[in-house]
């Protein structure tokens, strides 16, 4: 039983037995942070629509199937052991321990969710997907996990030397950006690429934005809710991002169309 | 890519944007955003087309959209955030980067990426590696141009008629390149290998076939 009260201004009180203190928890925190839970879940289908309208009909649908696969798998990792990994207070420079095994009272991480279906998307049209599911599970431990211990933990050794990286640079994006690379090269080139004449047509464009819409829309609680509380820094981290999109939509079509 | 005012170019270029905005994000002022906009939707857009050059085929281009992208964000996070800015929530300091004069913050950042790209390489490779060596856990179709939503799921997205003409369209397209005349695939593997894994029809050992005679779509009627 954990003991919990509410003080005159309705804050939840939780007093710690382990180390005497109590400490306090603002409503409005914990709606902000759930939230944002909510909205990045939905990036993981919205990825999932963007690459299934990007292949052609044939491949599609796996890329949403990978999604929602990828959301289950990835949920159970990181109960079992992926926060401690990453977020234990007792880690070291590289990776954390497994002091927490299971998961209780912490509200998770959710952009864990989004970092492997980023980088699975590299079997696009040529892989399984059971391996697929299984390399999730595999690649979000042994590399995500310690890539957000040295980001993040304060005992990771960038962290200590001051990197700013507010809701996952190096960790969400470069990690499996990256990834994206060896596994297209293990895989090989699809037989017509690179020629003039097969050049891949997306099959559905509607997916396609349907796909960013909901990346956008997600992303406000990605970046805005990586402020873990409902203040003017998660307000204006939702303003940089909501600029940076149209900025970078608008430059990129420009270059296409000049 | 051919010009108009293309609907997936402005989605490329706004998950760029999102991308390289997401370690800057409660840092930077929101002047510096569009900054963060620009460079991204412009050096992922060029990465992307360095495939093929590379004749890597990465299909989706994750590594342009999002390695390049959190590459761009995290050094323009060195230049542009703000103490003040990382103060809105009234709790956090930090020192800044080059405009609050605090110049090594790039060098830190670029530091994080490059460690973070060189790992992920290395180890996803040795995971793909070791996932090699364990039949059931190997990644890649056996089908050099599978048909993933059939074989893998036994499902698909659409009707037979849409899916077939699409198909149809694609393998004739590649009966005509010159690769495929010349008897060997784009990837290596010798002709004859790659249509019994392609057509179903041929799979099962219809004999003295023609090359252009295969049923693609038998699978679906």
């Amino acid at each position: 039983m954990l003991n919990i009260t509410y003080d005159e201004s309705g804050q939840l009180n939780w007093f710690d037995a382990e180390t005497g203190k109590t400490v306090v928890y603002n409503g409005g925190d914990i709606a902000w942070t759930l939230t944002s839970t909510a909205l990045v879940w939905m990036m993981v289908p919205g990825l999932g629509f963007y690459y299934c309208g990007l292949l052609r009909s044939k491949n599609g649908l796996s890329m949403i199937y990978l999604s929602v696969g990828t959301i289950a798998v990835v949920s159970f990792q990181w109960f079992v052991g992926g926060f401690s990994l990453a977020f234990s207070d007792t880690a070291g420079p590289f990776i954390g321990n497994q002091r927490y095994f299971v998961l209780k009272g912490v509200l998770a991480q959710p952009s864990i969710g989004i970092t492997p279906m980023i980088a699975i998307g590299g079997v696009a049209e040529r892989g399984r997907l059971g391996p697929a599911l299984v390399f999730v599970f595999i690649w979000a431990t042994l590399v995500y996990d310690p890539i957000a211990c040295w980001t993040w933990n304060r005992n990771g050794w960038s962290y200590s030397l001051g990197v700013l990286d507010f809701a996952g640079g190096a960790p969400v994006h470069i990690s499996s950006g990256t990834a994206a690379l060896p596994i297209s090269i293990y895989l090989g080139k699809r037989p017509g690429f690179n020629t003039l004449e097969l050049d891949f047509e997306p099959h559905n464009r509607t997916y396609v934005i349907l796909g960013t819409v909901f990346l956008w829309f997600g992303w406000f609680g990605f970046n805005g809710g990586s402020a873990l509380s409902a203040n003017l820094r998660a307000a204006e981290a939702c303003i940089v991002t909501n600029f940076a999109a149209s900025v970078g939509g608008v430059t990129w079509m420009l270059w296409i169309t000049t | 890519m051919r010009g108009g005012w293309s609907a997936v170019a402005f989605c490329s270029g706004a998950i760029s944007g999102l991308v390289a905005i997401t370690p800057g994000a409660g840092f930077v002022g929101t002047p510096a955003s569009v900054a963060f906009g620009v460079v991204a939707g412009t050096l992922c857009n060029f990465v992307s087309r360095l495939k093929f050059g590379f004749k890597c085929d990465d299909a989706l281009d994750i590594f342009a959209g999002h390695a390049i992208g959190g590459l761009v964000g995290n050094i323009l996070t060195g230049v542009f955030a703000q103490a003040s800015v990382a103060g809105f929530d009234g709790k956090t300091h930090i020192q800044g980067g080059w405009l609050d004069h605090h110049w090594v913050q790039v060098v830190i950042q670029l530091a994080n990426s490059v460690a973070g790209m060189s790992y992920s390489f290395v180890v996803t490779t040795l995971i793909l590696w070791l996932m090699h060596f364990i039949p059931f856990l190997r990644l890649g179709c056996e089908a050099n141009e599978p048909i993933v939503d059939a074989d893998e799921m036994g499902e698909s997205a659409y009707d037979s008629v849409k899916i077939l003409e699409e198909l149809e369209r694609n393998i004739d397209i590649l009966r005509n390149l010159e690769s495929w005349q010349n008897g060997v695939s784009e990837v290596g593997v010798p002709l004859h290998q790659y249509i019994s894994n392609d057509l179903p029809a041929q799979r099962e050992g219809v004999e003295g076939r023609q090359v252009g005679g295969g049923d693609a779509g038998a699978r679906y009627r």
